[in-house]
């Protein structure tokens, strides 16, 4: 397009320019038509990034410290079903400044998150998939020690490893705490690992007093070593948390969102889409059923 | 103004600028000691190796913004001090807790350093330093659990694991793991080697029986850089993965790298850095890494056609592709 552009203005001016003054004209004609293409192509580009729909990500509960490995495969993944791309975030208020203004893309958050983002007045979003791990969409939170003890309340100021971060960590244990009718009145000391088996890994080699991982972590623990599984006692399970969420703006206005929705919902059918999601922790979609937007605390 | 008074005022004016600067620059000099903070008991005392090394400096960073204590920095290749005067620094300092990055920085401070509490990290094999009493650290190795743990949690078709080891160095390490992997169902093959040149012909001894290879640190095994690459090539000409515990080894094809997460490492050395000044008690003074950072080639599954969990991939940090 911008070639057919530049060769018709060129070959206009090239026929009809005075011998006498024809090295001024050119020079000026060409700086002209070179800034007129350069404007038509920043201006194309422009609407081609804003027009190309995008899955928006950040999730902190999830231990993934690198995104460039989880961009990758996501890019390759969604361009071969359309015109998509992944933009990951770890910084929660530069997501919710995406969230608000991309009204036809699409946002993968975890589930806590979305209540928040609710609770806030953003009441448009509309949760469309939720993650699923072996079919089921919750997980639970386990405390676990290498030591008996009585409760939760007796590793107050001890050393507890997560992968979460400090907040969320303390956020959780405080609800675990509040499950078992119990008033914390020191704070924990909160050591941040990369993931649930480091988390294990430090109770089990005396870094860290107590561990919080997921239910499934310790499963897996419990299959491929069930000897270092013997060894942890776990006190304390949080309630039924849901996993990740896919929302979109209501009402979905635009077909290519509707189709980056299948493509998302379709990744278990194919192995990039099932690297992805093992990499997120999942291994499955489903669509919310009014059971899960009850556990949501949302009518439907 | 006539052109000499310009030039005349134009000398005073580029005088005075000289000078603030020269001034500016001394004050900058790295001979001028430090200013002792008003809480020097609790404060603590940063030596490192040599802070323009990424990793060093990453674990600093994460280090004083999980500690909620002032801390004082001395750094040994960008302070360009001689030994004398590093020493006589460090010696001036009041901290009561002295924190060595690096093998450097460790000798360096446990020289000078002889009633303060001392934490060291980023040191290989830290077990080849004198460690006193009131010595406390992180190793940079992570436990060999931790590694068969990952192994055999992505690649559940992966049985036997082959390693090579020189009795001197790595004896007793051998014999720990072949428990160790029998806890995850692997099964350790060794082949020792006494000097470097039987390392080749007993890569290829080694290699039918076992499904990969794993690469421990021995300094008889990787002699030198050609004889690491030689046994990658003959691995890969054999289409059997390696699994590696540093990420250096990703360029050279290893299929798994677990190493010793950095980051982790500084928010765990400033743990154990309050729990020393608040003088409470340590149950393990030297303690592993807490955190692992995996990196995976995908493309070399792909290219050996190895089976993957994609469950564990949410253990995988970076993904080579």
């Amino acid at each position: 397009m911008n070639k057919f552009f530049l060769t018709t203005i060129g070959g206009y001016m090239l026929t009809h320019i005075d011998d006498r003054h024809r090295i001024n004209k050119i020079s000026t004609r060409a700086i002209i038509v070179v800034c007129l293409v350069l404007a038509f192509t920043l201006f194309s580009w422009r609407i081609e990034a804003a027009s190309r729909n995008t899955l928006f990500f950040y999730n902190p509960e999830s231990n993934i410290n690198d995104f460039r490995s989880l961009k990758m495969l996501f890019d390759s993944y969604l361009s071969s079903n359309g015109w998509y791309q992944f933009q990951p975030f770890n910084n929660k208020s530069t997501f919710e400044r995406f969230l608000e203004k991309r009204q036809n893309d699409v946002f993968l958050l975890s589930s806590w998150h979305y209540q928040n983002l609710v609770e806030q007045g953003y009441s448009n979003l509309q949760p469309i998939l939720v993650g699923t791990i072996d079919g089921e969409s919750t997980y639970t939170k386990v405390l676990s020690t290498k030591k008996n003890v009585r409760n939760i309340k007796r590793l107050q100021g001890k050393r507890i490893a997560s992968a979460g971060d400090q907040d969320y960590t303390e956020r959780m244990l405080e609800s675990m705490a509040f499950q078992q009718r119990l008033r914390l009145n020191k704070p924990f000391k909160v050591l941040t690992v990369p993931k649930d088996i480091d988390a294990l890994m430090s109770v089990l080699f005396g870094m860290a007093q107590g561990a919080l991982t997921a239910r499934h972590s310790l499963d897996t623990l419990a299959a491929l070593n069930p000897r270092k599984y013997r060894l942890l006692r776990q006190h304390t399970e949080s309630q039924a948390i849901m996993l990740p969420v896919v929302v979109v703006h209501q009402p979905i206005s635009t077909f290519s969102t509707e189709k980056l929705l299948d493509a998302i919902e379709d990744m278990p059918h194919y192995s990039n889409g099932q690297a992805i999601l093992g990499m997120l922790g999942l291994n499955g979609w489903k669509k919310l059923t009014r059971a899960d937007m009850r556990q949501l605390s949302l009518p439907r | 103004m006539n052109n000499k008074h310009r030039r005349f005022f134009s000398a005073q004016f580029a005088t005075i600028i000289l000078t603030l600067w020269a001034m500016a620059s001394c004050r900058q000099s790295p001979n001028i000691l430090p200013a002792v903070p008003e809480n020097a008991e609790k404060s603590v005392l940063i030596i490192n190796s040599d802070k323009s090394v990424d990793k060093y400096a990453t674990i600093q960073r994460e280090f004083e913004s999980t500690l909620e204590v002032k801390t004082i920095e001395v750094d040994i290749a960008g302070d360009r001090l001689s030994t004398d005067a590093l020493q006589n620094q460090i010696s001036s300092v009041r901290s009561p807790l002295v924190y060595a990055i690096g093998s450097k920085a460790y000798t360096l401070a446990s020289t000078v350093i002889k009633n303060k509490a001392l934490l060291f990290s980023s040191m290989i094999n830290w077990r080849r330093f004198e460690v006193g009493s009131n010595t406390y650290g992180i190793a940079l190795e992570l436990p060999a659990e931790m590694q068969l743990f990952m192994c055999s949690y992505l690649f559940p078709e992966i049985r036997t694991l082959g390693v090579l080891y020189s009795e001197h160095h790595n004896r007793q390490w051998f014999d720990l793991a072949v428990s160790q992997a029998n806890e995850v169902g692997l099964t350790l093959h060794g082949n020792t080697v006494e000097n470097s040149d039987e390392t080749i012909p007993a890569l290829k001894a080694l290699l039918p029986k076992v499904d990969a290879l794993w690469l421990i640190s021995d300094p008889i095994v990787l002699y030198n850089t050609q004889t690491t690459q030689t046994i990658f090539a003959e691995t890969a000409a054999r289409q059997k993965p390696i699994f590696a515990y540093n990420t250096l080894f990703s360029k050279y094809g290893a299929v798994l790298t677990i190493s010793a997460d950095i980051p982790t490492m500084g928010r765990q050395a400033a743990g154990l850095a309050l729990d020393i000044l608040k003088q409470q008690t340590v149950d393990e003074k030297v303690q592993f890494p807490a955190g692992s950072q995996v990196t995976l080639n995908l493309k070399k599954v792909q290219e050996y056609g190895i089976k993957i969990n994609h469950a564990a991939l949410s253990s995988v940090g970076k993904i080579i592709q």
